[in-house]
């Protein structure tokens, strides 16, 4: 009973925290809308000539500046959004009159799809692979290993893109060279995204795995009688892991800003695709709106981070 | 009766310095239910030895490349991988210098003395808990029940070491090998720690190897004394005779280094020179260049185990 008693309440409180730190990243939201909104203001361009060409009259300029609230200062321009975005409102594009979350709404399952999928390959491939090679440290196994995943892990990632490109689509033939108009089509842009954080993570758990082998623990689990399966899978990969989960999960906004480029490549339909061609255009609210949701996703993998890394390793857990 | 017999164990690291002749040829025995003292300045090999009978010597970089380990009759160094692990906390136990790292952090203590009694399966027992429970009780730790649930980071270092010794003693081996188990802990936490093993030493009636660096706790605890240095055992003897008549001169010369017999011994050194690089091991006795004893033939020929009669055995060219 009284076993029962502390787990309710330790799941009350970790509920309480995690409402905590939802609470607290609001400021940081806004933080970095209103800092991206000023960045986007000084930047030189003009989506009313973006809009009407720079052959069109300053009366016709003044007008349509008018009539998207461009005229009025930054500060206020910012609070109106603010205003319009708490009751869901996140208004207009510029170019498309649409409203921006339609546009916006069909892109998210592709960043999702493609940034998860990227990720969780760096999980499922990194990890095992990490660890095989520092089991069979100094081997050719270790020495192949991590060869290639160095070599995934120094490549610029649009640079990959391109030759993965021209290896798998101009020249074999075997996956298409842009768009999301089969599941096939995942393959390259995902490979591009996630071998780079797949060699990452098997070097960090290689290394991770290596020092804990030489923890005095890992020689009690030894001295115990524990076969060495045991050993690694229970004793080592647990403590060589939270570092990594952690370092993962923080590197989460890193995965989202390489979308931005990886979609462009593979003209993927997500939302990176999206935020550069606003960016070219200066499409205030649909980039405003990007910034806003790719903040809160950061928020939020930060936070499943710290969950993640609680479960693992007790010592940091709440309470 | 003999529980353990190490003749002429030879081990060595490769490493980039070149090779270390860790242990040169040592010999040691250890009787049932007995309690014998390993001592020695740093660096002698004392923990190699211990680790070497459970072959938990990481192979690379060491190699025994000579030598026995008998126990229960038979040759631990002819055991395959699988046997050696029957053997391991089951048989032979094993703790540790620092007990608040010797845990694993992620694991409860309760989790993980029930792994090795899950493992071992101990006679006597009726279920996992109810054997956690019972070896947290042994060692004196307060509500063992809720403590269980604790995870190392919870316990103070004492405890930590309290159960550390269940858990490796929750199987009830015939030999512990106890490498400096108090000399992280607290002055006021070690002589507990110490009564927790001498008694359920008494109640298992299992022999100790207690690796130490504290000429006191030999005193208290130790039925017999080995006196390492630098690879090599070289005096061996019952607690009375060694503190009375020590005959080998390393062995005069620590008694004699140790004004305050409850002080560490490295601390207070009186022997001068320092240990040799093990790679480049002085020949003949290895002990010459800092005694002051030495003869011609100490430069030349190692020194054989002379059996002075009563178990004290001596390595020196002075007698024999
Ligand atoms: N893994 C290893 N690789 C290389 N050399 C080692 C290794 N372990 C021990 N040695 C060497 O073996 C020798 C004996 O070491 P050992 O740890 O047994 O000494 P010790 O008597 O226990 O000393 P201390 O009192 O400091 O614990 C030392 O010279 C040490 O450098
Ligand atoms: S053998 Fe010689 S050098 Fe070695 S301890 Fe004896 S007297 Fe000294
Ligand atoms: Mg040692």
């Amino acid at each position: 009973m009284a076993c029962l008693d502390t787990k309710t309440l330790k799941r009350t409180s970790v509920f309480r925290y995690i409402l905590k730190r939802l609470a607290l990243s609001i400021p940081v939201i806004l933080g970095v809308t209103l800092i991206a909104f000023l960045i986007l203001y000084l930047t030189p361009g003009d989506p009313v000539i973006n809009l009407l060409g720079a052959r069109s009259t300053l009366e016709d300029q003044a007008a349509l500046r008018e009539k998207l609230g461009l005229d009025q200062p930054v500060l206020v321009q910012y609070g109106r959004w603010l205003a319009n975005v708490v009751q869901g409102d996140f208004g207009k594009s510029i170019l498309s009159k649409q409203p921006v979350m339609n546009a916006i709404s069909s892109r998210i399952p592709f960043t999702l799809k493609l940034t998860l999928t990227a990720f969780l390959s760096s999980i499922v491939i990194g990890i095992p692979v990490g660890l095989l090679a520092a089991v069979k440290q100094n081997t050719a196994i270790d020495h192949i290993s991590m060869g290639f995943a160095m070599f995934f892990y120094s490549m610029p990632d649009f640079w990959f893109g391109l030759m993965l490109t021209l290896l798998f689509s101009l020249t074999l033939h075997w996956l298409p060279v842009s768009g999301a108009y089969e599941p096939k089509s995942l393959v390259l842009p995902a490979l591009a995204l996630g071998l780079p954080k797949i060699g990452s993570i098997a070097r960090l758990i290689r290394a991770e795995t290596l020092e804990v082998m030489r923890e005095e623990y890992t020689l009690t689990a030894r001295a115990k009688g524990l076969s060495e399966w045991v050993i690694i899978f229970k004793h080592v990969l647990r403590n060589a892991a939270i570092p990594v989960m952690v370092m993962l999960f923080l590197s989460l906004p890193w995965l989202i800003s390489g979308a931005v480029v990886i979609e462009t490549i593979f003209a993927w339909p997500g939302m990176g695709q999206l935020m550069y061609q606003a960016i070219l255009r200066k499409d205030f609210p649909v980039i405003q709106a990007l910034l806003l949701i790719i903040a809160f996703l950061t928020v939020l993998f930060n936070l499943l981070g710290d969950i993640v890394s609680g479960l693992l390793d007790p010592r940091i857990r709440v309470n | 009766m003999t529980l353990l017999e190490i003749k002429n164990l030879h081990l060595q690291f490769n490493s980039d310095e070149g090779l270390a002749l860790v242990l040169d040829g040592i010999n040691l025995k250890v009787q049932k239910g007995e309690t014998l003292g390993l001592v020695g300045e740093s660096g002698c090999g004392k923990s190699v030895t211990g680790m070497s009978i459970l072959q938990l010597v990481p192979t690379p970089p060491g190699e025994i490349t000579q030598g026995e380990i008998i126990f229960d009759g038979e040759n631990l160094l002819g055991k395959s991988t699988k046997e050696m692990r029957e053997i391991r906390g089951r048989k032979i136990a094993m703790i540790f210098q620092d007990p608040m790292v010797s845990l694993n952090p992620v694991y409860t203590i309760g989790n993980q003395i029930a792994e090795a009694i899950d493992l071992h399966q101990p006679k006597g027992i009726s279920s996992t808990w109810e054997g956690v429970v019972d070896s947290l009780a042994s060692v004196q730790i307060a509500d063992p029940a809720s403590r269980a649930h604790n995870y190392p980071h919870q316990f103070s270092g004492g405890m930590c070491q309290r159960g550390m010794i269940a858990m490796m003693l929750s199987c009830r081996p015939s030999l512990l090998i106890a490498d400096e188990p108090t000399t992280a802990l607290d002055v006021t936490v070690q002589a507990q720690v110490l009564k927790v093993m001498a008694d359920l030493q008494k109640e298992l009636g299992m022999a100790v190897i207690l690796i130490t660096h504290n000429i006191g706790v030999v005193a208290e605890t130790c039925d017999r004394v080995a006196v390492m240095y630098a690879g090599n055992i070289v005096e061996t003897a019952d607690v009375e005779t060694l503190f009375e008549n020590p005959q080998h001169p390393y062995t005069r010369g620590l008694l004699g280094s140790i004004p305050r017999a409850d002080r560490d011994m490295n601390e207070l050194t009186i022997i001068e020179g320092s240990v040799p690089n093990l790679t480049k091991p002085p020949q003949g006795c290895r002990f010459h260049p800092r005694c002051k004893e030495a003869m011609d033939i100490c430069r030349q020929t190692k020194p054989t185990d002379l059996d002075l009669g009563d178990g004290h055995i001596v390595a020196c060219h002075l007698y024999g």
